[in-house]
């Protein structure tokens, strides 16, 4: 395989020579070209990396205002010991990677891998809401170092996705909002009736004052109730008028 | 020109085909408690998910990191075994155990070993996740904090209703018995 | 005649000077005291199961707590009693009448004895109605005020401090609220 590999790659680099030589580009330095892209750390050969996002399952995905978690695999395939550090990501633009929108905390692993070992690493962090429908670019890389202590950087997942909305059953502003507008409702209801019984009110209804069978003579002594009746004495005011 | 690319092409190919699918198991171990009391169970979920191509046969999980001596394991096993996992394939194993000692303890990872593929007989031993550090809290903290004492409760109402109801029985019985000689009265 | 009623209404104001007074007898006394223990002593159980406060490491504490919640419940009790008490006199009053009306029935007594009666009487009934009512409204109130200060205000303090705090605090309050009315 690494034959193949070989022939393939001085191949390519004898036709993109040759290109060269028929279309003579004027090359312009752009700023890229003075500053070096990335932090200058490169993988090791002998590291094998692979990605999984265990929550949400079903690929690569994320969904807003949630956790995301990712299991990522590293088999040490260099014939030395290979010492994982720290595994941390970050949100970047969409359009221009170099732009972070977001830095992850780092998480260290600290641990030993010899030969031919493999070992598993969690990492979990929060999408937050922001990003909700958004395309966003999600960089995860890993550090790590080998025995002679020099440092490797490896982006082990850096691709855009976009981020989903998370499917809501309760969410608690819309239901306010539905017992408000309720609210408003019966009190609109209400005044309206109000509105309308007063229209009504001001007919007929003239002042009575105490007819006879209301007052309560109980408490009076029998002997000032033999005195006089109300009508007897009704009578005498009136005869006295 | 173009048939320098086109050959490179070709030779690419060729050299993809040439890479033999292998297994490759991605272990995951979660402790799924949410707080850790000494001599109370703490449920432990170990995950082994297949990414490769190839089914990882002869699949064998070890937990070697709850020693005897500080931890009853109350059901499941430290030990478990899968003949084969399929690739895009995953499965579970769940282990309950017991601590016998509060205080910090490091939840490190157990080990995997799996053969990966049939023509290979190269076994790859896998460490999974590690959970990381937890404290385990003595359990008279846990019961004044979290317990929700309803026995307690329902012992304390039982036992101060007597001194609540008692005067209240008696006073109301004769205050209703001279209210209703007013009312009966006036009648 | 008349030197052998006065004296009696000496003796009699005397008694009735005894029954209006703040002092209280010997038997209510106890009663309150007896009572004040009893529920005093209640919520050593709830924190010795949920705050798990241990009892015997602790005995000095819940005595001493108890001993000055029992006295502060006590002097409550007799405060509520007294002022209930004459309320309820005079509420009771005209049912007092009917019920010594009813008992003379149709005999016919002085005046003065009849007064006595109900006066007895009233007093009788006051005194029973409002030493119960104060010992019941007292109750609830330090109950309750101790399961809302041990158990949601003070919560996260120590169990010791939050003991003596609950229950000495509701006991404190208990006997302020008493001097209100």
């Amino acid at each position: 395989m690494k034959i193949f590999a070989v022939v393939f790659t001085s191949l390519l680099l004898v036709g993109v020579s040759l290109a060269e030589d028929d279309e003579a580009t004027e090359q312009v330095e752009t700023i890229e070209d003075l500053i070096p892209e990335g932090t200058g750390y490169e993988k090791h050969p002998g590291a094998d990396t692979h990605i999984l996002f265990t929550k949400p399952g079903g690929g690569y995905r994320l969904v807003s205002g949630q956790e995301a978690h990712i299991l990522l695999g590293f088999i040490n395939r260099a014939s030395e010991d290979l010492f994982i550090d720290t595994l941390d990501a970050s949100f970047r633009l969409a359009g221009d990677y170099n732009s972070v929108i977001q830095n992850l905390s780092a998480v260290g692993y600290n641990r030993k891998l010899s030969t031919g070992q493999e070992a598993s690493l969690f990492y979990q962090f929060h999408v937050d809401n922001v990003f909700s429908g958004m395309p966003v670019g999600l960089e995860v890389s890993l550090m790590y170092h080998d025995s002679e202590g020099k440092v490797y950087r490896e982006a082990v997942f850096n691709s855009t996705l976009t981020v989903e909305e998370p499917e809501v059953s309760f969410d608690a502003e819309t239901f306010f909002l539905y017992v408000f507008l309720a609210a408003a409702i019966v009190l609109g209801a209400v005044l309206l009736l109000q509105c309308v019984s007063r229209n009504k009110k001001p007919s007929g209804r003239t002042e009575t004052g105490t007819k006879d069978g209301d007052v309560d003579y109980a408490w009076l002594p029998s002997t000032v109730l033999k005195q006089g009746t109300p009508k007897s004495t009704r009578q005498k005011k009136n005869k006295s008028e | 020109m173009r048939l320098f690319v086109l050959l490179a092409c070709v030779c690419f190919t060729y050299a993809e085909e040439q890479k033999l699918p292998e297994a490759r198991l991605l272990s995951l171990k979660k402790v799924l408690n949410r707080y850790l009391v000494e001599n109370r169970d703490v449920s432990v979920d170990y995950e082994l998910f297949n990414v490769g191509d190839a089914p990882a046969l002869n699949v064998k999980l070890t937990d070697r990191t709850f020693p005897p001596s500080d931890f009853d394991v109350v059901s499941g096993s430290l030990d478990a075994k899968f003949e084969k996992i399929l690739p895009g394939a995953n499965v579970s194993h769940s282990l309950v155990v017991r601590p016998n000692k509060y205080g910090l303890f490091n939840f490190t990872s157990a080990e995997v070993t799996y053969r990966i593929s049939e023509d290979s007989t190269e076994e790859r031993i896998s460490f999974t996740t590690e959970p990381g550090q937890g404290g385990i809290m003595p359990e008279v903290e846990y019961e004044r904090r979290f317990s929700p004492h309803y026995l307690d409760w329902a012992v304390f109402a039982l036992v101060s209703m007597p001194s609540i109801l008692l005067p209240y029985f008696l006073y109301h019985s004769s205050k209703s018995r001279y209210e209703g000689l007013v009312k009966s009265k006036a009648k | 005649m008349s030197g052998v009623s006065k004296a009696k209404k000496l003796t009699r104001e005397d008694e009735l000077l005894q029954q209006f007074s703040n002092n209280v007898t010997a038997r209510n006394s106890a009663t309150f005291y007896g009572n004040a223990a009893i529920v005093a002593i209640l919520p050593i159980w709830l924190f010795y199961r949920i705050q798990q406060l241990d009892l015997v490491s602790n005995a000095i504490l819940f005595t001493a707590v108890s001993a000055v919640s029992t006295y502060l419940l006590a002097m409550a009790y007799a405060r509520v009693q007294f002022v209930t008490k004459h309320k309820l006199a005079q509420k009771r009053e005209q049912a007092i009448n009917r019920e010594v009306a009813l008992e003379f029935g149709d005999r016919k007594v002085s005046r003065d004895e009849r007064d006595e009666r109900v006066l007895c009487r009233k007093n009788e009934v006051a005194q029973y109605e409002a030493t119960h009512y104060s010992i019941f409204y007292n109750n609830s109130v330090f109950l309750s005020l101790v399961v809302f200060l041990g158990f949601y205000l003070f919560r996260s303090l120590a169990p010791g401090l939050n003991y003596i705090l609950s229950v000495g605090g509701s006991a404190g309050l208990v006997a302020f609220l008493s001097t209100g009315k």
